[in-house]
């Protein structure tokens, strides 16, 4: 039954979300409860969307149109549906001369989630910092990571299904160092990734 | 660290991006262009020839003008350049293009040695190139693509050369060559003229003035065009339009008028010009700013009309024309004409010719109407949506239809432009 769990799995991780209930009907989740913990690992593409100066109007990243995200996170529930935790992941995206761009936030996040027997849909809000390194520069920018779910509890130890995060990075310049602040922009990115989550 | 330096950081860590350079990451991402790694093509490089060949190697376009030859895939984007000996002096292309179709041969005016002398070099594939020998006591100067009766395309070259025999036609263009294929033809003389100096009446073909554009019918006549006038050539003399009257006598609407580019037309191509089912149509630019329209059939000129080409913005400037083709990717078709110099070295872009009847001249974006004037209409067609700054101030030397239906512009000091038609407009991008 565990082998045949482990490949419902995997199917599931490569097709999003199934309506597998009756692989769960039975299970409890006595890990989804005030002081239990949840590591989330997952993987996906990386989509820049747009820049934005300041104030200014939507623009073309000029990035291209596929990168990549991996991104660990450990989270500690509160009660049934709240979790605080943590996030830290990696990106990469290219631009016209495959100069590598890459991103490394590092959140803290408060989520809430949905629960319909045996799916659960998080949604989350996360801010911190993102270490963005372009060529020779690198930045400690500021980011805020809105996040939506859905997610397939397996067992009481392992859920599986997909995340979106739209990335909002800041990037201000003050003017008063090297770089004018003309050059202050927000950037767009999202990345919808296939997550797996083990509980304990 | 005190309570103030702890302060400090930690407003800067809140506010402030920390970054190294001077531009900030997003905004140089932004601002960061393709670099183009085109062998050495820069987007100022001079073009003045191109070819669309494969030979029995891969299908390719050859461009030159700058003393440089580049050849790419004509579905790739980065030009590489080409030598005819690796290692050797020079390796100067002065002109290129192709005979006899696509697998015919790719021929090239170019000089490679320590004498720097003009040779004429032919290619089956584009990589090894033979020096042709068979000219005689000449130069070879030039490679023109005599333009079909489409109003586009080209299967043959005119070679135009300079005679290095002593005396009177010595460095003169007395003679010209047809290069179909692999082949060239006999020397064909230039007619004789009768010019008087002075008081006194000399007999002479010692043309100062090489043929600039050439053209056929597909029916065995050749057109050609220099400075003073039109000839034709159907397999005996070359004769000059209309009759061997003296230059520059203005026996004919014609002469005398800087003529530079020809392109013969389909039947019907610019509207109520002859007849529209059976007479070829004709346009030829000028570089005092005329563009004249007739018909042209078996060797006959018949005159329709003209229209000047103004530059208002400077003060009544004419427009001197140079190479032509016509454009008919588009519904109205438009008869496209290149700039020579303005001013220096800067020209006025293409100037277009509407074939529906509006026979107005029109700037490359077809917006400015401060640009050009029309001696017949003041009605202003858009053919590009896009304004192309660089491209509208340049002379164009070259107009050339790949067979992907796309148009290129090569010019004097703006590299080589591309043309890609989307519906009744089109995009230009240099490439």
């Amino acid at each position: 039954m565990t082998r045949l769990r482990a490949a419902f799995a995997v199917i599931f991780l490569a097709a999003g979300v199934l309506p597998l209930t009756a692989q769960a009907s039975d299970l409890t989740y006595d890990h989804r409860v005030a002081g239990d913990r949840a590591l989330t690992v997952l993987i996906g593409p990386f989509f820049p969307e747009a820049f934005q100066a300041f104030g200014g109007k939507f623009e073309s990243t000029n990035l291209g149109t596929l990168g990549g995200t991996l991104g660990l996170g450990l989270d500690f529930y509160l009660d049934e549906h709240w979790s605080l935790g943590g996030s830290l992941r990696g990106s990469v995206a290219f631009s016209p001369n495959k100069n590598t761009l890459f991103m490394v936030p590092v959140t803290f996040r408060a989520t809430y989630e949905f629960k319909s027997y045996p799916f659960s849909f998080p949604v989350g809000m996360g801010a911190g910092i993102s270490f963005t390194s372009y060529l020779s520069s690198t930045n400690i920018d500021y980011i805020v990571t809105p996040t939506v779910g859905a997610l397939w509890n397996m067992s009481s130890s392992w859920s599986f299904g997909i995340e979106t995060t739209q990335w909002i990075v800041f990037q201000p310049y003050l003017g008063g160092g090297s770089v004018p602040s003309s050059d202050s922009r927000i950037g767009y990115f999202i990345d919808p990734s296939l997550t797996a989550i083990y509980h304990f | 660290m005190n309570l103030r330096t702890w302060s400090a950081i930690g407003v800067i860590l809140l506010l402030v991006s920390c970054s190294q350079g001077t531009q900030g990451i997003f905004a140089s991402i932004q601002r960061e262009q393709k670099v183009k790694s085109n062998g050495g093509l820069s987007d100022g490089a001079t073009v003045t020839h191109m070819a669309e060949f494969q030979g029995t190697g891969a299908a390719s376009y050859y461009i030159a003008g700058g003393g440089t030859l580049f050849h790419r895939l004509t579905g790739a984007t980065d030009w590489q350049p080409a030598t005819i000996s690796a290692g050797a002096t020079y390796n100067r292309f002065m002109a290129v293009g192709s005979a006899g179709g696509n697998t015919g041969t790719l021929w090239a005016v170019a000089n490679y040695d320590s004498t720097g002398s003009n040779k004429l070099f032919s290619s089956p594939d584009g990589v090894n190139w033979t020096a042709y020998t068979g000219l005689g006591n000449v130069t070879p100067q030039n490679l023109i693509p005599i333009r079909k009766s489409d109003g586009y395309s080209s299967d043959s070259l005119l070679l135009t050369v300079t005679d290095n025999t002593s005396g009177s036609l010595s460095g003169s263009y007395d003679q010209v060559f047809i290069i179909t294929s692999s082949t060239v033809g006999a020397s064909l003389a230039m007619p004789a003229i009768t010019a008087t100096v002075g008081t006194t009446s000399t007999t002479t073909n010692a043309y100062s003035f090489p043929i600039t554009g050439a053209a056929t019918d597909g029916s065995g006549y050749y057109y050609f065009i220099n400075n003073d006038a039109l000839y034709s050539y159907n397999g005996g003399n070359i004769t000059r339009i209309p009759g061997n009257s003296p230059m520059p006598t203005d026996t004919s609407e014609l002469n005398g008028h800087g003529f530079y580019g020809i392109a013969v037309l389909p039947h019907g191509t610019l509207t109520g010009v002859g007849n529209g089912t059976t007479d070829l149509q004709a346009v030829i630019t000028s570089t005092n700013g005329t563009v004249y329209w007739g018909t042209l059939n078996s060797g006959t000129w018949t005159y329709v009309n003209q229209v000047n080409g103004i530059k208002d913005k400077y003060y009544g400037q004419t427009v001197p024309m140079g190479t032509v083709i016509l454009e008919n990717q588009t519904n109205p078709a438009y008869v496209w004409m290149g700039t020579r110099n303005l001013v220096t070295n800067q020209g006025a872009g293409f100037v277009s010719l509407s074939t529906a009847g509006v026979y107005a001249l029109q700037p490359p974006s077809g917006t400015d109407s401060d640009n050009y004037n029309s001696a017949t209409t003041s009605t202003i067609t858009t053919v590009s949506s896009s304004t192309v700054t660089s491209l509208a101030t340049s002379q164009i030397l070259l107009l050339f239809k790949a067979s992907d239906g796309s148009y290129f512009a090569g010019t004097a000091t703006q590299g080589l432009w591309k043309w890609v038609a989307s519906g009744a407009t089109g995009t230009w991008s240099q490439q």
